[in-house]
């Protein structure tokens, strides 16, 4: 019937399969299923067996990124790197009524080599075990519009909930404006026909969970539907959030430092964002935040530019950060201070992962006029994933 | 998903199957779409999956009273507007029951939506399907469908999204489609369109069935099995509203008589049940007095057989 096919069936050999630890005789699930049933291959093919229960709707793949850093400031440039060695494992747990929980766990062990990072790192050189996400979603306790999810999950606030860029170069407003992007606690969410929703109660202490200081968050959002062209969502959030880094940045803008003491600091946030797909694959995104630090107003934004091939195997996006926050009038009033980024990530097969991004301090304003010199920083991301 | 994305970026279709699915639970069935499934997708198609579409992707079967109802697959098509994401409702015979686009940036996707458009494709097979696209796999055949100009690209990649929907479920999970399948596997189905003529409804009214709403006509579908045109073997799907709950019923008819019923959703109730399978090995000659909402249905049932015929 066809004159033949636009792909012939000869050449489909060109098309690797990906690569995976978990598939093939020697495959991680294969040992396993070994040793849980004896070798023997009825108890295998077995769906009640425990090497059944354990395989089935299980994905599980080891993630193993590099990420180099330049930066350069006042003729000054500085080099380093991070490593991140993880395993990202999904888990979706049915019975004969359907699913009824949802697993995703994200361990990742990742080394600083000469590079600041997130304060639950001790030094610049050191290496933690980064949660990312890791929770357990229930979707049958309340019916189908409510579930509940304990453990470690981002903080459901702004478009960092329906963009995810977890183990990315590129990042949304969350952690520079909540200072906690991730952390442990309970959420209720869900979604209906029109919007969707998630509101958390968590420990305000990001990847870390300790008793120190009695940290804690609040956070919500509700958003229209993802899968419009047009979305738009409100979020809001509440806390103390342990987080040194930003509380010496809050002290460097008090005449008098001496009263606030500890390491957490009183935050109120509340945000509006928006996604918009052009008819061609470009996409504009936005997100407006305004609150508070302690008893001075802060207002961050976030605009991104997003540019795909067809496939979206190729993705460049510019995006631009504009930070603000009341200082005391003593000390000269706002201080302000804009970045843009520009960036790219190539797919170059199903394992790869391929990331470039360059940021520039464009503009600071700070108290008093102080000068500040503006610098710049490169970065390059390699992610294999099997 | 492809490989290269973390799974924290994974969503369930949720409010889909809550739009496509109302009052129904479904169940997670991961299979991996690899290389060997590509070749087998490339050899049913004049067109293949691209390397980003390999990798675990899930089926979710649909279930409502305990019986399987039907699945929901999501699939993605590269399109001028980028990549396109359609949420596929698929029957227990991997008809196309609906869709609902996921992903979408064209903004005619709405003259898609619409019940004019989704009429032409709705209970249409795989390869009812296929005869809707040109020689090229990648165009539509001329006048295949009523539609504007201006849709005819978006529309081939909608009903090439289809097929390979279809085609990667038999591939990757067919084993458990073919469990749970209302016709008999590996027989190829014909379905008869206009089952209603004007002679039929003579010869209902003849049978004083003219008014008989316990048979939902606007939702009777009629299947020929190919294979046995000589003994007359046709497969009925009808909503029968003879008692609350209203319920799917798949009748076998062979050489004019009743020889399997079943119900895909579950029955209202055991009296119910009980009441339909008196009815296995009766004919039309059997059902000249009928008296009953059961026994009247199945005449009708034969009677939309016979006229086929």
């Amino acid at each position: 019937m066809f004159a033949g096919p636009i792909f012939a069936v000869d050449d489909l050999h060109t098309i690797e399969e990906p690569i995976s630890f978990q598939n093939g005789k020697q495959g991680i699930f294969h040992r396993l299923d070994d040793w849980l049933e004896n070798g023997n291959p009825a108890r295998v093919a077995d769906p009640n067996s425990i090497s059944s229960r354990i395989r089935n709707n299980l994905r599980m793949t080891i993630d193993l990124s590099g990420r180099s850093v330049l930066s350069q400031r006042a003729g000054k440039s500085a080099s380093g790197s991070v490593v991140f060695l993880g395993i990202d494992v999904h888990k979706v747990f049915s019975d004969e009524e359907g699913d009824w929980a949802s697993l995703l766990a994200q361990p990742y062990l990742t080394k600083l080599n000469n590079v600041r990072g997130p304060h639950f790192f001790d030094d610049d050189n050191d290496w933690e075990m980064v949660y990312r996400i890791t929770n357990i979603n229930f979707t049958r306790l309340f019916g189908k519009h409510m579930n509940l999810k304990v453990g470690h999950f981002e903080v459901p606030y702004g478009l960092e909930l329906p963009i995810n860029t977890n183990g990315t170069l590129r990042d949304m407003a969350s952690g520079k404006n909540l200072g906690v992007k991730a952390d442990w606690g309970v959420t209720l969410n869900g979604a209906f026909t029109d919007f969707e929703y998630e509101f958390s109660i968590s420990r305000g202490s990001g990847n870390e969970y300790f008793d120190t200081e009695s940290p804690y968050a609040i956070a919500g959002r509700i958003g229209s539907n993802e899968d419009r062209n047009v979305m738009v969502g409100v979020s809001f959030f509440h806390g103390e959030i342990w987080n040194p880094g930003a509380l010496a940045g809050y002290k460097a803008g008090l005449v008098d430092a001496s009263g606030v003491i500890g390491n957490v600091i009183d935050r109120q946030r509340f945000g509006f964002d928006l996604r918009y797909h052009f008819e061609k694959p470009v996409t504009i995104l936005a997100e407006f935040n305004w609150g508070r630090d302690f008893e001075r107003k802060v207002f961050n934004s976030l605009l991104e530019f997003d540019v795909y091939n067809p496939s979206r195997s190729l993705m460049w996006f510019s995006q631009f950060n504009y930070l603000s926050e009341e200082y005391e009038s003593a000390m000269g009033g706002w201080q302000s201070f804009i970045n843009g980024s520009l960036g790219c990530r190539w797919n170059p097969g199903n394992n790869w992962a391929l990331s470039t991004m360059f940021i520039q301090e464009l503009s600071t304003k700070h108290p008093a006029d102080a000068v500040k010199r503006l610098g710049g920083v490169f970065f390059t991301q390699v992610r294999y994933r099997f | 998903m492809a490989c290269g994305q973390a799974y924290c970026v994974l969503r369930d279709p949720v409010q889909q199957i809550a739009q496509l699915y109302p009052s129904s639970t479904f169940k997670s069935l991961v299979g991996v779409v690899n290389s060997e499934a590509r070749k087998k997708v490339g050899k049913r198609l004049p067109y293949t999956l691209h390397f980003n579409e390999l990798g675990q992707h899930t089926l979710y079967t649909i279930n409502k009273n305990g019986k399987r109802i039907g699945y929901v697959h999501v699939r993605p098509e590269i399109t001028k507007w980028g990549v396109m994401e359609v949420t596929w409702s698929l029957d227990l015979n991997l008809r196309v029951k609906d869709f609902l686009f996921q992903r979408c940036r064209n903004r005619r996707r709405n003259v898609l939506e619409a019940e004019d458009f989704k009429n032409q494709i709705v209970d249409k097979s795989f390869d009812e399907l296929l005869a809707m696209l040109a020689t090229d796999g990648h165009s539509l055949k001329e006048g295949a469908l009523k539609l504007q100009d201006a849709d005819k690209e978006f529309t081939a990649a909608v009903i090439r999204c289809a097929l390979k929907t279809i085609a990667v479920s038999q591939i990757v999970w067919g084993d458990e489609i073919n469990k749970h399948s209302k016709f008999p596997v590996g027989q190829k189905i014909k379905r008869i369109h206009d089952i209603y003529t004007s002679s039929l409804y003579e010869v209902l009214k003849k049978r004083h069935l003219e008014d008989n709403k316990d048979i939902e006509r606007s939702t009777v579908r009629l299947y020929q099995v190919a294979e046995k045109v000589n003994q007359g073997e046709f497969i009925v799907d009808t909503v029968w509203r003879g008692i609350k709950p209203s319920t799917d019923i798949l009748w076998k008819i062979s050489s004019g008589r009743i020889i399997k019923i079943e119900s895909s959703i579950g029955w209202p109730n055991p009296e119910v049940d009980a009441a339909f399978q008196e009815l296995l090995g009766k004919s039309l000659k059997d059902l000249g007095t009928c008296k009953t909402t059961v026994e009247l249905s199945a005449l009708e049932v034969l009677l939309i057989c016979r006229e086929s015929l």
